[in-house]
């Protein structure tokens, strides 16, 4: 008798725990300085107040809109919108048990963007992402904290190959109560190709005129940020169509007022 | 009943965003208003070559640059016969209005029958840039956008063949389709 | 009629020429080699389309023993592979990124002329690969790497190789070529500190790196892995480095390089004892083996050779030319000072000596810390390097009541001339830091009791006194 009312408490904690981690964040309005995209003039910029997911998207969720949407399945896809390489770490008939709670990746930013339509939202902003991941367990921004950004450098360094595996909402919430922003997959995002880095990061001062107009913030903010320098990076070395095998996205909703 | 009408309704919905299956260019579902005031897709290039890219009617450094470039290709491809729609597509979708655009078309002289100047909504023009592959921010605050200058080539197939990259206008015949 | 003939003949043939100049470049796939292998001259004369493929690879290697390093790799070496092309070739690269790699990376050729080097075309996200053209327009040797944001971080990581562009008129033939590069580590744990150590971006910036090595370890060039020629052989040695910070003052101990082409060019310096290899740069150095021997590479900037790993080994074999080094002549009664001959049989000292408890043990710490020149066997470098081995130096000083001397050697390092069982060594000794008094008292037990050598036990206690018998003076030895 005992041991089945120990079971049901566990499974309804449990329920509630999922339910909880399900429903997402809401980050509150701000300022944030982000390492790109400021003009000469601009100091930093304003950030509404907006909705985030507190976990990237898992192989289960992805599968559920690839059930409702056919088009999106693996057999359908064509290099317009996808590379070769989409999805294929599942079975053919969708993902492993072992998988389900596992981030989905090897997703374009087409997949990614369909999805968060799909669940009524959309992709965060790079300028949104990096808000919300500037924070550690404490504060809001620890951007410029030696010891934060120095603990992110050190998963950039590790080969993907080399890790395994995990699910999602493992490890602690950040001070806005989201999870895994770090230290688990690259993420999509709304504009991941926005920023100027050029892929000669030496040129990073030269406006190269031929091949970008618009005056402004083709510099850094600060070189110190290096991790966060290695997203942009990253980020820039996308094409929409792309299928990586540890990037995904989690979805940002509009405040509804 | 339920699951019927809402499967319905997800198709419907699939249809109308063009999510579905785009095999070629003439596939992708994205609505654009012209600068002469009417609605299309793509599909409405089905079967032509066409030149693509990409400006917005206040850009002062770039893109008359990038018209004149488009006008070098225009010529080069009347030389040789080769008939090929201009389509082009501005960034700015909550500024450039279709009668802007209309402006920017005769104040550039863009006056022949194959060239067409338009704009639709923000999700749809970040996506399309995405498919055509260039890149573009706009600055939260002042708006001023920062984009490639890239002009894709499209084949009568519909398969996008070339990306030429950068402002300098000098075109030879080989450089094109 | 004949005219006409004449005319119609020189049209044929100019196009038949003309259709000849403008014929397809014959295609080659590049021969790639993994250091310290070069890939054999190009025998052809005339420009070819090459095609090389790269593909980088993020792996864990060993920076030194014991210590374990994550590398950021052209083919999964540290330097990459060696890329051999003519000048006036066109070459087809094509840059690979394995998806198990977390970042994107690129390349930037300095023998590229256009956009960074090749940087801008080759930008590529794991899982993916780009592919970009160039003309080789200079000959030279080149250093090629990796120029994503953070540039110092990708360089430090290890991502440099070497772009041999073979001048039109190649160089006289060799019989062996080498490919070496240097570089600096920069590690959060000293030198010596055992473990996975994750790069340091403070020490970087500073320019204080824990490691200063050859061909990405301080094990690559020693040991089995030596570079091996024979007496009378003619040696070129392709040397690049790869920094990100240092710049090399590059010398092989007992050799005079013969021809230096300065800075990877065309033109050459004669006679030379050390030159410098820029960070980012190259040269080319060549030397004819005229006697036996094991022949030292370094970076004669000498702390980084003897403390950081800049060491590498040559061995040569065949006959010993007596004419250009004789070897010890010879070895004869030196009376000396009569007081000294009064100190020269000490007693073992037989009263009990507490053994200290240890955590690594007296072999190890030889290993990491007297290995490199002493050897594994004890027997050190003829000429360089005195040997432990049944050690008549070592002995008398491990042997005397108060054993200071002994123990200031690992302490403080020695200089000048000593004589170890009849052969006369003239060198410098380093300190050897970063050793607890617990750890250098296991060290020397071990190191007097091995090799047919007995003493006494050291104990932390008698560390701890000569230390503060030597204190901060001079270093024991010479005078």
């Amino acid at each position: 008798m005992p041991r089945f009312l120990v079971y049901l408490v566990i499974l309804t904690f449990g329920h509630t725990f999922q339910v909880f981690s399900s429903s997402p964040a809401e980050i509150p309005a701000g300022s944030f300085t982000p390492l790109f995209g400021l003009d000469k003039n601009q100091k930093a910029f304003r950030v509404d107040a907006f909705l985030i997911d507190r976990t990237p998207v898992t192989n289960s969720e992805f599968n559920q809109f690839i059930k409702t949407h056919k088009d999106w399945r693996r057999s359908q896809k064509t290099s317009l919108v996808a590379d070769q390489n989409y999805l294929k770490h599942w079975r053919a008939d969708g993902p492993s048990i072992k998988q389900l709670h596992l981030p989905v990746t090897n997703v374009s930013w087409f997949a990614a963007n369909d999805y968060c339509t799909w669940k009524g939202g959309r992709l965060p902003s790079t300028l949104e992402w990096e808000y919300v991941a500037a924070a550690d367990s404490k504060k809001a921004d620890a951007s410029k904290d030696p010891e934060f950004t120095s603990k992110l450098l050190k998963w950039y360094e590790k080969p993907s190959g080399d890790e395994n595996p995990r699910p999602v909402g493992a490890n602690g919430e950040n001070f806005y109560g989201v999870k895994d922003l770090h230290q688990l997959i690259w993420e999509w995002t709304y504009d991941f190709n926005a920023t100027f880095v050029t892929a000669d990061n030496r040129q990073d001062g030269d406006k190269m005129k031929n091949f970008f107009c618009g005056s402004g913030a083709i510099n850094a903010n600060s070189r110190e940020d290096y991790a966060a320098f290695m997203r942009y990076a990253f980020r820039s070395s996308l094409g929409a169509s792309f299928t990586v095998n540890n990037l995904g996205f989690r979805c940002a909703y509009d405040k509804k007022n | 009943m339920i699951k019927k009408i809402s499967s319905v309704l997800i198709v419907t919905f699939f249809i109308s965003t063009g999510a579905a299956n785009p095999k070629t260019f003439y596939d992708l579902g994205y609505k654009w208003k012209t600068d002469q005031g009417k609605t299309v897709t793509l599909k409405s290039f089905k079967g032509q070559k066409v030149v693509a890219t990409m400006v917005y009617a206040s850009c002062q450094t770039a893109c008359p640059l990038i018209i004149k470039k488009l006008q070098k290709v225009h010529e080069v491809l009347s030389k040789h016969k080769v008939a090929a729609q201009f389509f082009i597509v501005s960034f700015d979708s909550k500024r450039d209005s279709y009668k802007k655009l209309g402006h920017f078309k005769m104040h550039n002289d863009l006056n022949e029958d194959n060239w067409t100047l338009a704009v639709g909504s923000e999700a749809d023009t970040r996506a399309y840039a995405n498919i055509l592959g260039i890149k573009y921010s706009q600055n939260p605050e002042s708006g001023e956008i920062m984009h490639d200058n890239k002009i894709i080539l499209i084949d009568e197939k519909g398969k996008i063949v070339k990306s030429i990259e950068g402002l300098d206008a000098s075109i030879e015949k080989e450089d094109l389709f | 009629m004949h005219r006409a003939c004449g005319v119609v003949l020189c049209v044929f043939w100019i196009s038949v020429f003309g259709s000849a100049a403008k014929a397809e470049l014959p295609v080659e796939k590049a021969i790639l080699t993994v250091p310290p292998e070069v890939p054999p001259p190009i025998t052809r004369t005339r420009p070819a389309k090459v095609v090389v493929e790269i593909e980088v690879v993020e792996k864990v290697g060993k920076l030194a023993d014991g210590v374990d390093y994550t590398f950021w790799t052209y083919g999964g070496s540290v330097p990459g592979k060696f890329i051999r092309v003519r000048a006036g070739d066109t070459v087809e690269f094509y840059l690979a990124n394995h998806p198990n790699n977390k970042l994107p990376h690129n390349i930037d050729l300095h023998a590229v002329t256009g956009p960074g080097g090749g940087a801008a075309s080759t930008f590529t996200a794991p899982g993916h690969k780009s592919k970009f053209t160039f003309k080789a327009l200079n000959p030279g040797l080149y250093i090629y790497h990796c120029a994503t944001a953070p540039v110092g971080m990708h360089i430090a990581n290890g991502m440099y190789g070497l772009i041999y562009v073979q001048p039109e008129k190649p160089l006289p033939k060799v019989d062996k070529e080498f490919y070496i590069v240097q570089g600096d580590f920069y590690t959060k744990g000293k030198f010596g500190v055992k473990g996975h150590q994750p790069f340091s971006m403070e020490r970087a910036i500073d320019e204080n790196p824990s490691y200063v090595v050859f061909n990405g370890s301080a094990l690559s060039l020693t040991g089995d892995n030596a570079i091996k020629a024979k007496v009378g052989e003619s040696v070129r040695l392709f040397v690049g480095n790869g920094g990100p910070n240092l710049v090399s003052s590059f010398h092989v101990i007992g050799e005079i390089f013969d021809k230096v082409y300065y800075e990877g060019g065309t033109n050459f310096q004669e006679h030379v004892q050390t030159t410098i290899v820029p960070a980012g740069g190259s040269a080319i150095v060549e030397f004819k083996l005229d006697t036996n021997g094991t022949y030292i590479l370094v970076d004669h900037s000498i702390f980084r050779t003897f403390n950081k790993g800049s060491l590498g080994m040559l061995k040569v074999d065949g006959e010993q030319n007596k004419a250009v080094y004789s070897g010890k002549e010879v070895d004869e009664i030196y009376l000396g000072d009569e007081s000294v001959a009064k100190n020269l049989k000490g007693k073992p000292d037989t009263t009990a000596q507490e053994k200290p408890g240890k955590k690594l043990d007296g072999k190890t710490l030889y290993a990491r810390n007297c290995a490199m020149c002493h050897q594994e066997s004890g027997l050190g470098l003829e000429g360089v390097f005195p040997p432990l081995v049944k050690s008549d130096y070592m002995y008398k000083l491990a042997n005397k009541k108060d054993r200071t001397e002994l123990i200031s050697i690992p302490l403080k390092g020695l200089q000048g001339k000593i004589t170890v069982n009849g052969k006369e060594y003239n060198g410098i000794m380093t300190a050897v830091s970063n050793l607890t008094d617990e750890d250098l008292a296991t060290l020397l037990t071990w190191v007097t009791n091995t090799w047919g050598n007995s003493a006494p036990a050291f104990t932390t206690e008698e560390i701890k006194k000569a230390r503060t018998t030597i204190g901060n003076g001079p270093g024991a030895g010479g005078h």
